[in-house]
């Protein structure tokens, strides 16, 4: 992340920025349909369009930032910037479920029929929003099936996702409307707030366990874990003993440093081939790894 | 929770392991099996029957110990290790570095003619 070329930097600046107005629009837009209405279902859909709102504000100042220089007083990245902006949108998200879950409640206990201009604000806010997303989730799609670009598959995924929420929140918002001559039609609002409160808890959750634990110095996963000790036995008569294995998650980025004993009567040049050949190998199989091997004669905990 | 007990056979010992090794137990089985190297036992079976799970810091004291056990000229093996336990040995490239068998004493024994025959 620290080390991007120029261009590829200011690009990604441009493109986040531009998603960030594009999102307070949004937000904007969403909220006057909230205000201007007594809909649930508009109130959570706003709060959720904020919350995408600020996690895109975060990415564009977290890669102002990187442009700006910040690698250098960070010799290690500011990949831990992300995950603290990680923890306060995952907070923003658990206020914002409160405040989808106070109305509900209210809405249950004091049950009415939506009604207000913003109903009509929503609707064609959601029949807009949808037309993009399905439009760009197939523009994705059909780049990723062409290119076989995972990251792109990636954007449809999200796309997708966006696309079927607005689709959810239009029907909500009509069936509302179309049934108000039934009482129960009243608890639909509610009932769909809470779903849309349901999504933002799960969001939440990611968030939560993957920033909180990358903060820790979360040690790696079994699988890489394993990667490390295949490598260590394919390696067998290169060493003399392994006195230690450390590892950790940081900021998306992970750290791994292993402690070996050589045979003092080895070259350096043949320990350093063999150092190269278990980092290298290493550094391929476990993404966006740093491996260090340190000389040691004695277990390191 | 990991328990290990001991079974001498002369001039090797069996340590027989039961429970979990994990990244809490697994210092406990390289804390015995240090001691072990250091009391000087020809060589050492580790019967694994009665382990349903070994993670990566189990493995890790087996790959550490299979270097002093090399380093120290001692005889190393396992045996009786279960499917799953076996699956995981393979995955992380560690069964080319060990004699593994089906029952302690035919472990003792191809030690013992490996070090005869050395």
């Amino acid at each position: 992340m620290s080390h991007l070329p120029a261009g590829a930097g200011q690009d990604k600046e441009a493109a986040a920025r531009a998603g960030a107005i594009a999102g307070l629009v949004d937000v904007l837009i969403c909220v006057a349909a909230a205000c201007a209405s007594n809909s649930a279902v508009l109130l959570a859909d706003a709060l959720k369009t904020f919350l995408e709102f600020v996690a895109v504000l975060l990415a564009w100042l977290a890669i102002r930032r990187i442009n700006r220089g910040a690698h250098h007083n960070f010799d290690y990245g500011i990949g831990k910037l992300e995950n603290l902006s990680g923890l306060f949108v995952g907070i923003l998200m658990m206020l914002c479920l409160l405040v989808i879950l106070g109305n509900a409640i209210r809405n249950f206990l004091s049950p009415s029929h939506v009604s207000g201009l913003g109903l009509w604000i929503g609707i064609g806010d959601q029949i807009i929003y949808l037309g993009i997303n399905s439009y760009l989730c197939y523009r994705s799609r059909q780049v990723a099936a062409k290119d076989n670009s995972p990251a792109v598959a990636a954007q449809g995924r999200l796309l997708f996702t966006r696309a079927v929420a607005n689709a959810f929140i239009l029907i909500a918002l009509v069936l509302s409307i179309s049934l108000s001559r039934f009482h129960w039609a009243m608890y639909i609002d509610p009932c769909a707030s809470l779903l849309i409160g349901g999504s933002i808890l799960l969001a939440a959750f990611g968030i939560f366990s993957s920033s909180v634990y990358d903060l820790l110095d979360r040690t790696l996963e079994e699988k890489h874990q394993l990667l490390i000790l295949r490598e260590l036995a394919g390696h067998f008569d290169d060493y003399e003993a392994l006195h230690g294995i450390r590892s950790r998650h940081a900021g998306g980025q992970v750290y791994v440093e292993i402690f070996l004993e050589f045979d003092p009567q080895k070259s350096v040049a043949d320990v350093q081939r063999a150092i190269n050949q278990i980092t290298e190998s290493l550094q391929s199989k476990i993404p966006n790894s740093h491996v260090s091997i340190a000389l040691a004669d004695h277990p390191i905990a | 929770m990991l328990e290990i007990t001991h079974k001498p056979e002369s001039p090797g010992i069996t340590i027989i392991l039961k429970g979990h090794l994990d990244a809490v137990t697994a210092p406990q089985l390289e804390k015995q099996l240090d001691d072990l190297f250091r009391a000087e036992h020809a060589h050492i079976v580790v019967d694994l029957g009665c382990v349903a799970f070994v993670a990566s810091a189990g493995l890790r004291v087996f790959l550490a110990c299979a270097k002093k056990a090399r380093r120290a000229q001692r005889g190393l093996a396992l045996c009786r290790l279960q499917p799953q336990v076996q699956q995981v040995f393979e995955l992380a490239g560690m069964t080319p570095l060990f004699l593994i068998h089906l029952a302690p004493e035919n472990a003792h024994a191809a030690l013992r003619q490996r070090s005869a025959a050395a």
